[in-house]
């Protein structure tokens, strides 16, 4: 167990307010998603789901207020025709606020 | 919501083999050359959640635990010692029982559904306040999947390696710990498995049944758990992630990067 001082331990969120943190967040483009559902069948949090008939077949992100979607990207490189993109990391405030973070970036040869 | 998916997994194919001439040079660097194959195992790696049947050989696991031998420790004490279950009854037990387990966590600590209702919340801000790492929001969320089922433990892996800690071990055993399993991953990775760490498996130090059957006894704790098996479709890619701030200190000054 850490050491934490008791002001730290009152800085972390209760979990109960949704502001209290956001998700990360996947966007699925339609236009090239075939509803294979390999995503779906990977995702740690659950997040995803197939809906749809036939042509219709789409893989869905759910829109709870905290889907535990922790852009781990695994979405992304499974997908085989890449249809998924994750947008927005996952931040939580207070206590587990994530610091020094910036923009998505895919890895850079120096 | 979430319906029954018509995947098969029994034919999906896996990885295939790629030549070296594709790859940069090991050993040599120069400004924006390709990745090489070292790098581009490890970009690649990504934690694979869905396996199919068909087991590793036996010969492949003995060469992926090779790596993780020869892995870098404080004092080059080796603080680990690794159990590898293959035995696939063995491993629905162990899930059994862990899942078993964040049944009642969930009760204890879920206000939201469970039936203990504000009792739960109080227990959960106690709870989270005094194991704020191990009940993180995103650990806290996969308990309540656990239990409901939503998520597996392992997987459907055919093999399953535990990573134990010796605790006598110089400075930092459970680090070293972390860095033998990396190297596991990555060589099982770059041999056309997949790995996902698990530290659920850390649930089962509860069970004195467990204890006794894995001999998680003085001097040992258990630390970790790493799946292994063949991937179901082709989850290694590169993706995405966030650039972190760093100091930069040259020429008596310091600079920000990113």
């Amino acid at each position: 167990m850490a050491f934490l001082t008791f002001k730290e331990r009152m800085m972390i969120p209760t979990y109960d307010n949704p502001e209290h943190g956001t998700s990360g967040h996947v966007v699925i483009d339609h236009d090239k998603c075939s509803g294979c559902g390999l995503c779906a069948l990977i995702c740690p949090g659950d997040c995803l789901y197939v809906a749809g008939v036939g042509k219709n077949k789409k893989a869905h992100m759910v829109d709870d207020a905290f889907p535990e979607c922790m852009s781990c990207n695994d979405c992304q490189a499974i997908c085989k025709n890449e249809a998924i993109e994750v947008s927005v990391p996952y931040s939580y405030i207070g206590f587990y606020k994530i610091l020094h973070r910036a923009e998505l970036v895919p890895p850079r040869n120096f | 919501m979430t319906e029954i998916l018509d995947i098969e997994t029994k034919d999906a194919e896996g990885r295939a083999p790629e030549k070296a001439g594709e790859f940069a040079d090991l050993y040599t660097w120069h400004e924006g050359m390709d990745w090489n194959p070292v790098e581009k195992v490890i970009l690649e790696r990504r934690s694979v959640r869905k396996f199919k049947d068909k087991q590793v050989p036996e010969k492949l696991v003995r060469r992926v635990l090779e790596a993780g031998r020869f892995a870098p420790s404080a004092g080059n004490s080796q603080p680990w010692r690794f159990i590898v279950v293959r035995d696939k009854k063995m491993i629905d037990e162990m899930e059994k029982y862990v899942r078993a387990r964040c049944k009642m966590f969930k009760f204890m600590l879920d206000w939201q559904t469970g039936p203990l209702g504000k009792l739960a919340w109080v227990y959960s801000q106690i709870y989270i306040r005094l194991m704020p790492n191990l009940l993180h929001p995103i650990p806290f969320g996969a308990i309540r999947l656990i239990a409901d089922g939503k998520l597996k433990l392992f997987h459907g892996a055919p093999t399953v390696i535990l990573i134990l800690k010796d605790k006598r071990g110089a400075a930092k055993p459970e680090l070293d710990c972390g860095v033998c399993g990396q190297n596991i991953v990555l060589a099982a990775h770059s041999l056309g498995l997949g790995t996902c760490w698990v530290g659920f498996v850390e649930v089962l130090k509860m069970g004195a049944k467990w204890r006794k059957l894995l001999r998680i006894e003085w001097p040992y704790d258990l630390v970790e758990g790493i799946t292994l098996g063949y991937p179901v479709g082709k989850p290694d890619g590169i993706v995405s992630r966030e650039l972190r701030e760093m100091d930069w200190w040259e020429n008596g000054e310091k600079r920000t990067v990113f």
